[in-house]
């Protein structure tokens, strides 16, 4: 072989079996099905639009491996930009609809008021110090937010165990809440670049930054040298027949780019703003870590962050099977499930190292806690903020960025 | 197109998932010398494609990529 670079070969084919992975797909569209109808039938159409959003979120994120820790981390380890690069492209259209959507409810900037819902936070010390949270913990713990749902979703043990870390460290937040907000957070001002710069001086900003931001990516990973492009065998296409399948394998069975996945879920998240909010998933998973601690006889609600006003989180009127926020979370579970079944991907993993169930929950614990700090995860203090035209997106960015690259310093001594 | 290529160490990755596949080839191959085939085996589908490109990319030649039974794939790259 006298290649300059060695090129990666074709995959063999794969090998003829009892699909069971497809088969065991019927009942879960049937559930599905099924979900959509027994909410409707009780008065709660709403709640099944948030099934569907979740469900197509799910999908998407699996279908297209979209995990905002393997982002960070694969650019640190591997010099690999696709991810972070389908990440900018989503934020780029997100802002585009976030703005149309925030202009049409918030047309006056003299009123000095803020757009209803969009994800301006109180910008302070305490929105970086959750950034780097949040990326230590996602990259330990193997998945961000989003990341550790779609993972449930393909029957990862070890991101079930990241899971029940979250909700530990948000309720650890919950019980520091009362400093936390009254003596540092509510205090700090909300940024809303809109109010600084204008509308257009806003937008502006906004995609400049990101275009840098993109370029920047560009520079890192020629920094690592010379890429192997992966040149797959494609069978010559026949019939009708041979194309039909062929679409049905490009869409169920390959890995879609980054930058397709980022190019639908910036879509989705404006249609969700423009249904009723941007894309969260971190608050609702805060109110059930709330309602198990409940359950378990702590009363919760003497807690400001549950129980108080100022939080605005009204933990106990929305139990964990009738909010839309919790329909928009299992859906992106049974999203992935279908899809990871449907690309024959889905398999109960568990780590053959145990030491790595200790990692996930620390790992969990870590974003938990930086997530509500925040007041967001890598969805609403990020991929919802920055399209929602607030300083404290970019910040909580910031803090990603440091966080996880002391994650991957961490992961690489722990392989 | 392996066949006839002496596989020097082999590596059970079974049950590992992304980045510790890649992380523990590329230690593995460390402890190699120039030449040497190093033969690994995953069940981690996202692993079968980003492994091998991130060897690649290291200056590794990736020498084959296979399914051989129902769940497993077997990446075979000879340190550059």
């Amino acid at each position: 072989m006298e290649r300059e670079t060695s090129a990666v070969p074709a995959y063999s084919r794969p090998l003829a079996g009892i699909d069971w992975h497809r088969w065991a797909a019927l009942p879960v569209v049937l559930l599905i099905v099924a979900v959509a109808i027994v909410y409707t039938r009780l008065g709660k159409p709403s709640l099944a639009v948030f099934w569907v959003f979740g469900l197509a979120f799910g999908f998407v994120l699996q279908r297209s491996r979209f995990c905002f820790a393997s982002a960070f981390r694969d650019l640190y380890l591997l010099q690999d930009g696709r991810v972070i690069k389908g990440i900018i492209i989503g934020l780029a259209v997100a802002t585009i609809g976030f703005s149309l959507v925030m202009y049409k409810l918030q047309p006056d900037l003299a009123a000095g008021k803020l757009p209803g819902h969009a994800n301006v936070y109180p910008l302070g010390p305490h929105t970086l110090l959750a950034g780097v949270l949040f990326g230590l913990g996602m990259v330990l713990g193997g998945g961000c937010a989003t990341g550790t749902l779609y993972r449930i979703g393909e029957g990862y043990v070890a991101s079930f165990v990241a899971f029940l870390g979250m909700l530990i460290g948000m309720f650890l937040l919950a019980l520091q809440w009362g400093w936390w907000w009254p003596k540092v957070i509510s205090i700090k001002p909300k940024v809303w670049l809109p109010h600084k710069l204008g509308w257009s001086g806003g937008i502006l900003v906004t995609f400049i930054v990101l275009l840098l931001f993109y370029l920047l990516v560009l520079w890192w990973e020629s920094r690592g040298g010379p890429k192997v492009s992966v040149v797959a065998e494609e069978p010559p296409l026949h019939s009708w027949k041979d194309r039909v399948r062929a679409l049905g394998h490009t869409v169920f069975v390959k890995a879609w780019p980054a930058t397709l996945g980022g190019l639908l879920l910036g879509t989705l998240n404006v249609f969700e703003y423009i249904y009723s909010q941007p894309w969260g998933v971190t608050t609702e998973m805060s109110r059930w870590a709330g309602w198990l601690v409940r359950l378990l006889g702590y009363p919760v609600e003497v807690l400001l962050y549950y129980g108080g006003k100022p939080a605005g989180y009204e933990l106990l009127k929305n139990i964990p099977w009738y909010s839309g926020g919790a329909l928009l979370d299992w859906g992106i579970i049974a999203g992935s499930l279908l899809a990871a079944l449907l690309a024959r991907e889905f398999k109960l993993r568990t780590p053959p190292n145990r030491a790595r169930y200790a990692q996930a929950l620390v790992g969990g614990i870590l974003m938990g806690y930086g997530a509500r700090l925040a007041m967001g995860c890598n969805i609403g203090s990020f991929f919802s903020a920055i399209p929602s035209l607030a300083l404290n997106g970019w910040v909580f960015a910031v803090g990603l960025a440091i966080g996880s690259y002391f994650g991957v310093l961490a992961i690489k001594r722990l392989a | 197109m392996t066949q006839g290529v002496r596989i020097d160490q082999e590596l059970n990755l079974k049950g590992e998932v992304c980045p510790y596949t890649f992380v523990k080839s590329k230690l593995a191959l460390e402890e190699m010398d120039s030449g040497q085939v190093l033969r690994v085996i995953v069940d981690h589908l996202p692993a079968v494609q980003n492994v091998p490109r991130s060897l690649g990319n290291e200056g590794h030649q990736v020498l084959e990529v296979a399914q051989i039974n129902e769940s497993d794939w077997s990446i075979t790259v000879k340190k550059a």
